[in-house]
């Protein structure tokens, strides 16, 4: 994943951080059962291919139908003392957009304070608490069933079309009652600047903020089973002319308005997810308007350490939005572009195995099409392909 | 005699005096090992004590209150706890590790064999669950 407004790293510093985290993890070991400190390490590694090109074309005209890929690295520092709770993802990572340097993020960095079991407080940088999939599944792929997150939820320098991260404070609760429990999320924060690939982390590009809201309903009759839905209106602000940093041209500011739908039932060994959003962003000089659908199923069944799963995504997109023109998507070892695209559809079977506490292999196969740009297919060729993954994913 | 009723003479969850809290359903239970209930009706934060997943506590766990296999409910707990959405559980590598975290947290709940608990101390009591 690309990083958003931070440097590349060397080698040396990223050497001298990895040793500091690992000595920083074998100091924590050293008290394991009740420290107030802990730091872990999620990593994966990746074999890709295609019956389409998935080599560079920005870097090389030669062609490759198969790849590995050293996935991301993520330290994971968490502390808790009480009632307060910290943690941070720093994510090092490289691959994206073709660029095959590795650069560092900090994925999430925040702090709670649990005041009551109704009324959690967060400051910091966070995943956005929108549908189910967004801050349920971070970075670390051990926990994801599949290879890789739905295209729509893919982080922001990776093409997703929602906001992934909120630079700001949120508040969570629970409220019980004897039919149904409720829970809230509420996230204010940064919007977003004309680029889609950066997370606004120390400059708020527009005086309104970013706003969510999320309900969800756990009835008690049905355990397991979690309902609810989305709000969240996030700006967006128009680039300078000439833009300096060379970052996508968006002439007006746009705001966009969210609503979306989830449920998801995870007893009895089952794992269902089902989750849609309606996008609609309103030109802020023209009032244009652009409609974005999308949605995804996700299932699967465990057997013991093995998951089988199935995954089908899809959406219609308003191909004349400017915000999509200069985006791109990534998937492993595979890219491809939102501009002009008026609709997509990925399937994906296969199989997830946690061979250990600490390991989960999963192979996959997968479809996809799309009218756009993917794959290094022009958008005129309508791309449609198969492909597969293995992926190793761990956590210690 | 059932093979659940078989577990749940075996073993029985046990929380700090301090909280007593009588019986709790296997949701309730459930709720608090996996962060969804954070804090205890009296005020308590709670504190999840596990014992090592290869453990007959931990297992008893798995099978009498998630109805899962232990893979299944410690990937739970470890995905809850890079959720952000729970404490991280304390491990505990013995019946006296598991009665020393409860009695130092006063929202702890662990897991003990039903013969261990003959002899808890005061500051810690049994719980039924429904």
């Amino acid at each position: 994943m690309r990083p958003s407004h931070l440097p590349f790293v060397s080698r040396g510093s990223l050497l001298a951080f990895l040793s500091l985290a690992l000595f920083a993890a074998t100091s924590a070991r050293a008290d394991e059962s009740e420290s107030n400190l802990e730091i872990k390490i999620y990593g994966d590694a990746n074999y890709a291919f295609s019956t389409t090109n998935i080599a560079n074309p920005e870097a090389t005209v030669a062609k490759a139908h198969s790849s590995f890929a050293a996935g991301l690295l993520d330290i994971f520092p968490s502390y808790q003392l009480d009632r307060v709770t910290f943690l941070s993802e720093v994510v090092f990572e490289g691959g994206t957009g073709g660029t095959e340097n590795i650069g560092v993020d900090v994925e999430r960095m925040q702090v709670a304070y649990l005041v009551k079991d109704w009324l959690r407080l967060r400051v910091g940088r966070s995943h956005t608490a929108f549908g189910y999939y967004g801050d349920v599944f971070h970075h670390a792929r051990e926990f994801d069933l599949t290879t890789n997150r739905p295209y729509f939820i893919q982080f922001e320098d990776s093409g997703g079309l929602l906001v992934a991260h909120t630079t700001g404070v949120g508040a969570d609760g629970t409220l019980k009652s004897k039919v149904t429990d409720v829970r809230y999320d509420l996230d204010v924060g940064n919007g977003r600047t004309s680029d889609p690939t950066a997370v606004a982390l120390y400059y708020s590009p527009r005086t309104a903020p970013m706003m969510n809201l999320r309900l969800r309903l756990l009835p008690h009759f049905l355990d397991g089973l979690m309902v609810g839905g989305n709000v969240m209106y996030v700006p967006i602000a128009a680039s300078p002319t000439p833009d300096p940093l060379g970052v996508p041209v968006l002439a007006h500011n746009l705001n966009e308005y969210d609503v979306g739908a989830h449920a998801a039932y995870m007893e009895h060994h089952l794992h269902l997810i089902l989750e849609g959003a309606i996008l609609l962003r309103e030109d802020a000089v023209t009032s244009a308007r652009y409609r974005h659908y999308i949605g995804y199923f996700e299932g699967g069944y465990s057997i013991g350490a093995f998951t089988p799963y199935g995954r089908i995504e899809g959406g219609k997109l308003d191909s004349a939005d400017p915000y999509l023109q200069n985006q791109s998507f990534t998937a492993t070892a595979f890219t491809g572009s939102w501009a002009d695209t008026r609709y997509f559809a990925d399937g994906r079977v296969g199989i997830k195995w946690i061979a250990t506490e600490n390991i989960a292999i999963k192979v996959e196969y997968r479809h996809f099409v799309t009218n756009g740009a993917a794959g290094g297919l022009p958008a005129s060729s309508l791309p449609s392909f198969d492909g597969g993954q293995a992926q190793f994913a761990f956590g210690f | 005699m059932s093979t659940r009723t078989a577990l749940a003479d075996t073993f029985v969850l046990v929380v700090n005096a301090k909280n007593a809290l009588g019986h709790l359903g296997r949701s309730q239970v459930r709720d608090a090992f996996i962060g969804q209930t954070k804090q205890w009706p009296g005020g308590a934060v709670v504190q999840a004590v596990i014992g090592d997943s290869s453990s007959p506590e931990f297992g008893w766990l798995a099978s009498r209150i998630f109805e899962q296999s232990p893979q299944e409910v410690l990937g739970r707990i470890k995905q809850e706890v890079f959720r952000g959405e729970m404490k991280r559980p304390i491990v505990a590598h013995s019946f006296d590790d598991c009665i020393s975290a409860i009695v130092r947290h006063d929202g702890g709940i662990g897991v003990v064999s039903a013969d261990a608990a003959k002899n808890l101390p005061a500051t810690v009591v049994v719980v039924n669950v429904d």
